[in-house]
């Protein structure tokens, strides 16, 4: 049994490790072959994940170390696995959207990267400790932000690569930080084992409070939530553009193909190569990458590391309240960005990253199935990964349009009618919850005047009540106006036929739905869903009343909400701020320090000791004439002190 | 077989790689009679072979090997600290002398006494858990920088007699093998001191053969400062010798002989100075020896912001001598602190400690910073080198076995990425210009622009490969987990803690400033337009990234062999805090 639990241990972590080295043979490798080679490791990894689960105890993790990576005296760091079955599931998910974006992978990026970036999911989700967890973390994140600059490798610039970098470095960062804290608490001890309750209970609870509140910085930065989502591609770009600004944002709520021809707005966007609707703009990040990022890189390790800290969490009431608020506000920002954004993917991209932000609402609120959430988290970024590969057009650097109408129809079907797990997490966080707070107000009736319950006081609950609902009404907006949108765009273009292999990806993704179909007919309970569906429908009828046909209506609604239009673009200056308040004054002062080296340790220095020696000199001119004498009583006095300090010190 | 062949050598590795530069420097001198590409395979065999007898060292070192003698035991501790031992005669030699004894019957007799005629400085060397790693570095970079430098003509078919030629003598380069071996085995004062002379002079026949239009300048900035140190050094070490002739008492002899073995020195007098009246004497002198000591030791390091000199001639230097000077030369210092410093100073460091560590903090930021504030690649480089060396010497002043394991791991780290990275860097000297007797780059040809030499990759996918190898490299000098500069940043900071928390923050500042620094000079790559890409440039790549990369996930094979020599270096009340909470194998030996 041992041996065959090294074997799949082995066959799980090596498969994406031989994966990469494969890659490197990617130039004398045909792309099919480099492909079925991914898709044989990835298979593998998928049966060795089973396999270990099956050689596991029902619902226990198992902690298995492999060896000792570095022993000294005070410590060890040991290397091992740590299964659970959430994590498994992550694994197996990774691989699916790995198998699904393969053949959607742009022709001129390598596999290189996403090979590394898959081995770095994989160890973060079966760390057997947080060493490993980070390595895996910022492996991962380090490698999937390298995959934005491979649409311009010979450029080597990226207007997204920057932002993912950065923030993918401040999350780790934060996480860093935490895991000093655990170290430095528990013991010198990164083991998940030493995170029992009477030892968390031991620690003081400012304590575990930093703790949480680094992870859940961490956690923000690789979710993309409030207020690091400048990693997030949208309309505007970022500040790294040049050429933006403020007065522009709101035409690109409108959108070219929403007005008629030889209208001023459509014909200004049009001229400005600068825009995303100009022939020459295409920079965009390929869709295949936004759905690595979104469905294995980021989102699910981000949701991963905040299940493995859920021990910690559970007493750290205040910074689960931030993140309660955190993913509500995320949740509402996303929607109305969804709302504006004219790209299928960017659309897909906000609804996403919304959708994190409402697990994050979950797991911060108790009395919350944690397992069965986590799950369809996973199977809903699957499915984004999914359309997100649907979206590839045969030049990756074009718009990106759904090009399977089929497709879109259902997906939208299945978000508006909340079918596809979005409801079921909105039924956890309204209704279960709700009863779970009377029930507790019950209990404590007349000894306390307000509502409390659990972590979150009742006006934060009845604020994410309201902000889930608005983000309801903005997201069936955004999918069927995008849908609108991108049926338009299509009659204009008279798109062509489909490649017979996006009908087996749409199977796929049909699968999957299916599969989704048949795990919530035993979990959803209609009665509860029902209240958000007028929502959804008021957004639907919304959308199709301002975007059905080509009006002038949209572009006077922006005008009318006036900031919160370009809000809506997601134009946050972060950028700007990093360089004005980190990269510039260390420019200045690097620049200003090597001045100071240079001229006045350098020049200055050196001009004192000439000027000296001169003084010197000068005074000692008349001695010129007898220097060979001076030198040699020089030498013999020198000696003299020498041999009198010697006997003095032995003295 | 064992015992005729393999067993001489393995007895006495030190020795053989000692000579072994010596040896080939005469083959090197017949083989030029033959011709310029017998010389070049006699380098290559004689480098191969020096890189073998490194690797076996390291391997065969056991680095709890129990002493043989009871005595010894008592002298030197349990453990044989200093192995593959060998000792010479060198100045001064034992003679037997004939005396002439008159008994109380009145009879005369005739007796043999051993007499020692002059002081006993003899050619010892040995190595332990320290040098093993500094004598590795050394041979392998210095094979690395020769076979980088002096390459031109490597057996290309179409290139015209004048090329095939060598452009420069290949003896400094033996010359300065043998040199930096012997710094790092020499277990005699003397002999440490002239080698560590000796390189200089090496270095400088280097600079001066190949460095470029400034070397005139730089060279010999770089060398006084060498030469000061060196000798404020010797005054040092021979005050040390002195004041240990001075502790040591010999009861029947007026006039106790001086010992010039660094082990027995260190072992002496650790013991000597503990209580009594020894003690009160060491602790009249123990002050001046030890200013001394650091200074001559601590100057030649070239800190912030005592660094422009290093950082001029890194920047005129070779290549190959860049590579040395970064990689190893630059750390003879580091192992000063390491072998004479630490552990017998260890109260007056302790006393200081505080000072030292805020100063060299202080130190790696600035010179950080000042890093981050050029953007000639050799000056980054050379600057960040000096960073990297206050944060080794700041771990290792924090006398805590995690500050001592940090520093000599990151140094080791940091001659496998600063070689890498100076290997990569185009040349600046004309290394890869056909030798036509003329440095200057704007009359030379680049080789690969006329020939097939030195490329067999078009200059596009040899940037590729460079601009991927350089960003391996910045990684592992920021510390990126699975290489080898992780190790140190993942081990330092546990006894930087211990010591005091500002050094800790100001080592955790500067490697986030260095990693920033590395990140954004990642975005202006090198002009490598002109630069080729050989197998000889795949070989070493291909060394160097394993190694980092095995440094970086087994660094326990490191550690094993260095920590018992690094916990010789402690106090007794930290060596024994050290070992109580610890790991089975460290402890128990202890």
């Amino acid at each position: 049994m041992d041996t065959l639990r090294t074997f799949l241990i082995g066959a799980l972590v090596g498969a994406p490790l031989v994966a990469w080295g494969l890659s490197w043979l990617e130039p004398w490798l045909s792309r099919r072959a480099m492909q079925t080679c991914i898709s044989v490791a990835a298979l593998l990894s998928l049966l060795s994940v089973w396999g270990l689960l099956l050689a596991t105890p029902e619902g226990q993790a198992v902690p298995w170390p492999i060896l000792s990576w570095l022993r000294m005296p005070g410590f060890e760091v040991t290397i091992g696995m740590w299964l659970v079955g959430l994590m498994a599931m992550q694994v197996t998910l990774t691989a699916i959207v790995l198998l699904v974006l393969l053949s959607a992978w742009p022709r001129n990026a390598s596999f290189r990267w996403l090979m590394l970036a898959w081995f770095g999911v994989t160890l973060a989700s079966v760390a057997g400790n947080l060493g490993q967890l980070f390595l895996g973390w910022s492996l991962s994140a380090w490698a999937s932000s390298e995959l934005a600059r491979q649409p311009d490798p010979a450029s080597g610039k990226s207007h997204v690569f920057r932002p993912v970098w950065l923030v993918q470095r401040v999350s780790e960062i934060a996480l860093l930080a935490g895991i000093g804290l655990v170290w430095m608490q528990f013991d010198g001890t990164l083991e998940f084992l030493a995170w029992t309750p009477g030892a968390i209970g031991a620690l003081r609870p400012e304590l575990i409070e930093s703790i949480a509140l680094c992870v859940l910085i961490g956690v923000i930065g690789r979710c993309a939530q409030l207020p690091l989502t400048v990693w997030l591609e949208t309309e505007s770009g970022f500040a790294a553009r040049a050429g933006h600004s403020m007065a522009k944002l709101s035409d690109e709520l409108v959108g070219v193909w929403n007005v008629p021809n030889q209208h001023q707005v459509a014909e200004r966007l049009k001229a400005d190569p600068r825009n995303r609707w100009h022939e020459a703009a295409g920079d965009s990040t390929p869709a295949a990458v936004l759905a690595w990022w979104l469905s294995a890189a980021f989102l699910p390790v981000g949701i991963g590391l905040q299940l493995r800290f859920e021990p910690l969490f559970a007493f750290a009431p205040h910074t689960r309240l931030l993140m309660v608020a955190v993913g509500a506000f995320t949740l509402l920002m996303c929607s109305a960005n969804a709302a504006a954004q004219n790209n299928w993917p960017r659309v897909l991209c906000q609804i996403a990253v919304g959708q994190c932000g409402l697990v994050l609402v979950a797991l911060g609120l108790e009395q919350v199935d944690v397992e069965k959430l986590t799950l369809l988290f996973y199977w809903q970024s699957v499915m984004i990964g999914v359309l997100l590969v649907a979206t590839r057009t045969e030049d990756s650097r074009s718009s990106g349009r759904v090009r399977f109408s089929g497709a879109v129809l259902l997906a939208v079907l299945c978000f508006a009618s909340g079918l596809w797990g979005r409801h079921l997490v909105m039924n956890m966080v309204l209704w279960q919850q709700s009863e779970a707070n009377l029930s507790r107000a019950e209990a404590i009736a007349g000894e306390s005047a307000s509502l409390v319950f659990g972590s979150t006081e009742s006006r934060v609950w009845t604020l994410v009540v309201g902000l889930v609902c608005v983000a309801e009404l903005l997201t069936s907006f955004a999918l069927l106006r995008a849908w609108f949108s991108d049926r338009r765009h299509r009659t204009m273009q008279k798109t062509a036929a489909q490649p017979i292999a996006w009908r087996l990806w749409m199977t796929v993704g049909g699968l999957i739905i299916g599969g989704l179909f048949g795990f919530q007919s035993s979990h959803l309970q209609l009665e509860n869903v029902s209240p958000l569906l007028p929502l959804s429908a008021i957004g639907m009828v919304l959308a199709w009343w301002m975007y059905s046909k080509p009006s002038a209506l949209p572009e006077k609604v922006s005008a009318a909400m006036g900031p919160f239009a370009r809000l809506s673009r997601n134009r946050f200056y972060w950028d700007d701020l990093y360089f004005l308040l980190i990269v510039h004054p260390a420019k200045v002062s690097g620049e200003w320090l090597r001045w100071f080296d240079e001229r006045v340790l350098g020049s200055g220095a050196r001009d004192l000791r000439s000027r000296l020696l001169r003084s010197l000199g000068e005074s000692a001119e008349p001695l010129v004439a007898g220097s060979a004498m001076i030198g040699a009583l020089t030498t013999l006095s020198s000696v003299a002190v020498l041999a009198w300090m010697l006997l003095w010190l032995r003295s | 077989m064992w015992d005729t062949l393999v067993r001489p050598i393995h007895d006495h590795l030190p020795l053989w790689l000692l000579l072994w530069p010596m040896l080939g420097a005469v083959i090197v001198g017949v083989a030029r009679q033959v011709g310029a590409e017998a010389v070049r395979r006699t380098m290559q065999v004689n480098l191969c072979l020096s890189v073998a007898l490194s690797v076996w060292l390291v391997v065969a070192y056991e680095p709890l090997k129990p002493v043989d003698s009871a005595e010894q035991a008592a002298l030197l501790g349990p453990i044989e600290r200093f192995q593959f031992r060998d000792s010479f005669e060198w100045v001064g030699e034992t003679k037997t002398a004939l005396l002439e004894r008159t008994r109380r019957n009145g009879d005369r007799q005739v007796v043999e006494v051993p007499i020692r005629w002059g002081p006993d400085i003899r050619c010892e060397v040995g190595v332990d858990g320290i040098s093993i790693w500094f004598v590795a570095l050394s041979v392998l970079l210095v094979a690395i920088a020769a076979s980088g430098e002096w390459r031109v003509g490597s057996g290309e078919p179409n290139l015209p007699d004048s090329a095939l030629r060598t452009p420069h003598s290949p003896l400094p380069w033996l010359w300065l093998q043998a040199s930096l071996v012997g710094t790092f085995v020499a277990l005699d004062v003397v002999l440490i001191v002239v080698c560590w002379m000796s390189t200089l002079l090496a270095v400088a026949w280097l600079m001066g053969q190949a460095g470029d239009s400034q070397r005139h300048d730089v060279t010999p900035r770089l060398l006084k400062r060498g030469w000061w140190g060196g000798w404020l050094v010797l005054l040092g070490l021979g005050g040390l010798v002195l004041a240990f002739g001075w502790l040591r008492p010999f009861p029947n002899r007026v006039e106790t002989p001086l010992v010039f073995s660094i082990p027995e020195l260190m072992a002496g007098i650790r013991q000597s100075s503990m209580s009594g009246e020894s003690a009160l004497l060491w602790a009249s002198v123990n002050n001046w020896l030890f200013w001394l000591l650091v200074v001559g030791f601590t100057g030649p390091l070239w800190l912030a912001p005592f660094h422009r000199g290093f950082v001029e001639a890194f920047a005129s230097a070779p290549r190959g001598l860049a590579i040395v000077l970064a990689g190893v030369l630059l750390k003879v210092g580091v192992y000063g602190w390491l072998r004479f410093i630490l552990p017998l100073f260890p109260e007056l460091v302790r006393q200081h400690g505080d000072g030292f560590t805020t100063l060299l903090g202080l130190s790696s930021l600035f010179a950080a910073v000042l890093a981050f504030g050029v953007s000639d690649w050799r000056r980054r480089i050379a600057l960040a080198t000096c960073s990297s060396i206050s944060l080794s010497l700041l771990g290792m002043t924090t006398l805590t076995l995690e500050g001592l394991t940090g520093g000599v791991l990151r140094l080791l780290s940091h001659g496998l990425t600063a070689g890498l990275l100076m290997w990569l860097l185009p040349s600046r000297s004309g290394e890869w210009l056909v030798a036509s007797g003329e440095q200057d780059k704007s009359n030379a040809t680049p080789v690969f622009s006329n020939s097939p030499l030195a490329t067999h990759h078009s200059p596009l996918i040899s940037a590729r490969w460079r601009v991927g190898l350089m960003r391996f490299a910045l990684f592992a000098w920021i510390g990126l987990p699975g290489l080898g500069g992780f190790v140190a940043e993942f081990v330092t900071p546990f006894g930087l803690f211990q010591h005091d928390f500002n050094a800790a923050a100001l080592s955790l500042a500067t490697s986030g400033v260095i990693a920033w620094m590395w990140v954004r000079a990642e975005r202006d790559s090198p002009d490598w337009s002109h630069a080729g890409w050989s197998p000889r440039d795949t070989f070493v790549a291909a060394v160097l990234v394993t190694l980092n990369i095995g440094l970086g996930v087994a660094p326990q094979f490191v550690v094993d062999r260095v920590q018992p020599s690094l916990l010789s270096l402690l106090p007794m009340d930290r060596e024994i805090s050290a070992t109580s909470s610890g790991t089975p194998p460290v402890a128990e030996v202890r």
